[in-house]
């Protein structure tokens, strides 16, 4: 129950905020077992409760709506990650992926087995693209550490994302058909 | 008091270790049953109060979360994460509205509204009309056939010849045709006509109509869509809540379907299915719908 000791939409924020986040930290963490992640999803959801707070400030128990909303939030991101893991596996040749991804692709040398692969990740991904995905994907790291890593916000962090996944599954459905 | 009753019904959990509480916590989270919410409340208090660590981890700190939140998130575009079945149904404070472009809006609503094209089964001698009840899931809701029964007779506001708008005169004639019924609702005044699309097949006996209706960046998209064979299932709709919301207005029976932009209200009358979805709010459906069917 959050304290009724508020008068505007910033008290009720600050002290829900101030209540629950180390709880939703641990809902969070039990479901994507990552810290950091989990300390996203966390925030996340309470970006929500700002979008969502004239209809918060009116229920009963709102700490409640907040724990559906960081378990939705945490399922949905173990599924996407678990999504683009599957479609960058997708990319594999004997395990020269990463090697790929890592080095410059001019510099790699032509050979029967990497030339399909090297041209489905060149018309695909990005060597910086891939690693992006890579470090989201199969690494778990929140948007907030790679944006970091960047230089660029968590929002562009966030859309390139967005491009890249959207990339990755039309060149895959491609390919497929 | 409802917190009071929690506590004592889950006080047999502060008996339990903390791995007992840990196992317990990760099948409460992933329970699609709303009534664990209380049990995972105090399982996640009992924790936090014992000041364990989970995965030998420690808990963040308070002061550097919250400072990066103010930094970081709070001004975000968009969540970084969807997170379906929200409860809320109020539009967005004016803090995160967007501006969306039409066409994205469309194509917003026409993926929310419909799933998969209506499926025609011939029935031999068939004469009544089709008896058709709404069914739902936690996120889909759609009308599906159960029978046959006599076809009501619905007092509803016949449009006038003389008033009929432009975009609509040739899906009145293709509606006379299978001896259907157009209702033209009134929407509110600010709002203009801008696009309509009509398809007509002889072939397949159906009629699909769709028309918006705008004001900047708030529309209505009103459609019509008629079988003149009986069909199993009508479009298949998104929402949010686990229950659709029943409504009567004037003498038609309707579903309000929230979901997270947008709100669909959805009727099934004779052979034809109507709908219409809005970024308004879901009480600008009663007028509108009464303005219709109201006598």
């Amino acid at each position: 129950m959050v304290d009724c000791n508020w008068t505007s939409q910033d008290g009720f924020f600050d002290i829900l905020y101030q209540k629950q986040f180390r709880k939703m930290w641990l809902l969070a963490i039990t479901l994507v077992e990552k810290p950091e992640l989990a300390e996203e999803v966390v925030q996340d959801a309470f970006v929500e409760v700002l979008i969502h707070i004239d209809y918060l400030m009116t229920v009963e128990r709102p700490d409640f709506w907040l724990q559906k909303t960081v378990r939705n939030k945490a399922l949905h991101a173990l599924r996407e990650r678990t999504r683009d893991a599957k479609r960058l596996i997708e990319l594999r040749a004997d395990g020269l992926v990463d090697d790929l991804a890592a080095r410059q692709l001019a510099d790699v040398e032509e050979t029967d087995s990497l030339s399909h692969t090297k041209q489905l990740i060149v018309e695909t991904l990005t060597p910086s693209e891939f690693h992006l995905l890579r470090r989201i994907a199969m690494e778990g790291a929140s948007y907030r550490t790679v944006s970091e890593e960047l230089g660029i916000s968590i929002s562009a962090c966030q859309k390139k994302v967005q491009r890249i996944r959207k990339k990755l599954k039309k060149q895959l459905s491609r390919n497929n058909s | 008091m409802a917190e009071d009753t929690s506590k004592s019904k889950y006080v047999y959990l502060d008996q339990m270790s903390t791995e007992e509480l840990k196992q317990l916590l990760y099948a409460a989270a992933l329970s699609e049953d709303s009534g664990e919410q209380a049990m995972l409340n105090h399982i996640l208090e009992v924790i936090v109060a014992r000041e364990e660590q989970i995965k030998d981890i420690a808990p963040p700190d308070m002061k550097r979360v919250r400072e990066e939140f103010d930094r970081l998130y709070r001004d975000l575009e968009e969540p970084l994460y969807p997170s379906e079945d929200l409860e809320d149904m109020s539009p967005p404070s004016p803090l995160r509205a967007q501006k969306k472009s039409l066409w994205y809006t469309l194509i917003a609503a026409a993926v929310l509204a419909v799933l998969i094209a209506i499926t025609c089964v011939p029935v031999l001698g068939y004469s009544n009309v089709v008896h058709m009840v709404a069914r739902w899931t936690a996120d889909q809701f759609r009308f599906c056939m159960t029978g046959t029964s006599s076809e009501q007779k619905t007092a509803s506001h016949q449009a006038d010849e003389a008033q009929i708008p432009e975009e609509y005169a040739e899906l009145q004639s293709a509606m006379e045709q299978f001896d259907a019924q157009l209702i033209i609702p009134d929407f509110p005044d600010d709002f203009k006509i801008e696009h309509s699309v009509l398809h007509y097949s002889c072939e397949l006996n159906r009629v699909n109509f769709s028309i918006v209706y705008q004001n900047q960046d708030r529309f209505f998209i009103y459609t019509i869509a008629q079988n003149s064979k009986p069909v199993l299932n009508g479009y298949r709709y998104e929402k949010l809540h686990f229950h659709a919301e029943h409504h009567i207005y004037g003498n038609i029976e309707c579903y309000i379907l929230p979901n997270v932009q947008n709100n669909t209200v959805t009727w099934y009358r004779g052979k034809t299915e109507f709908s219409i979805i809005t970024n308004m709010p879901p009480s600008t459906f009663e007028d509108i719908l009464k303005s219709a069917y109201e006598v």
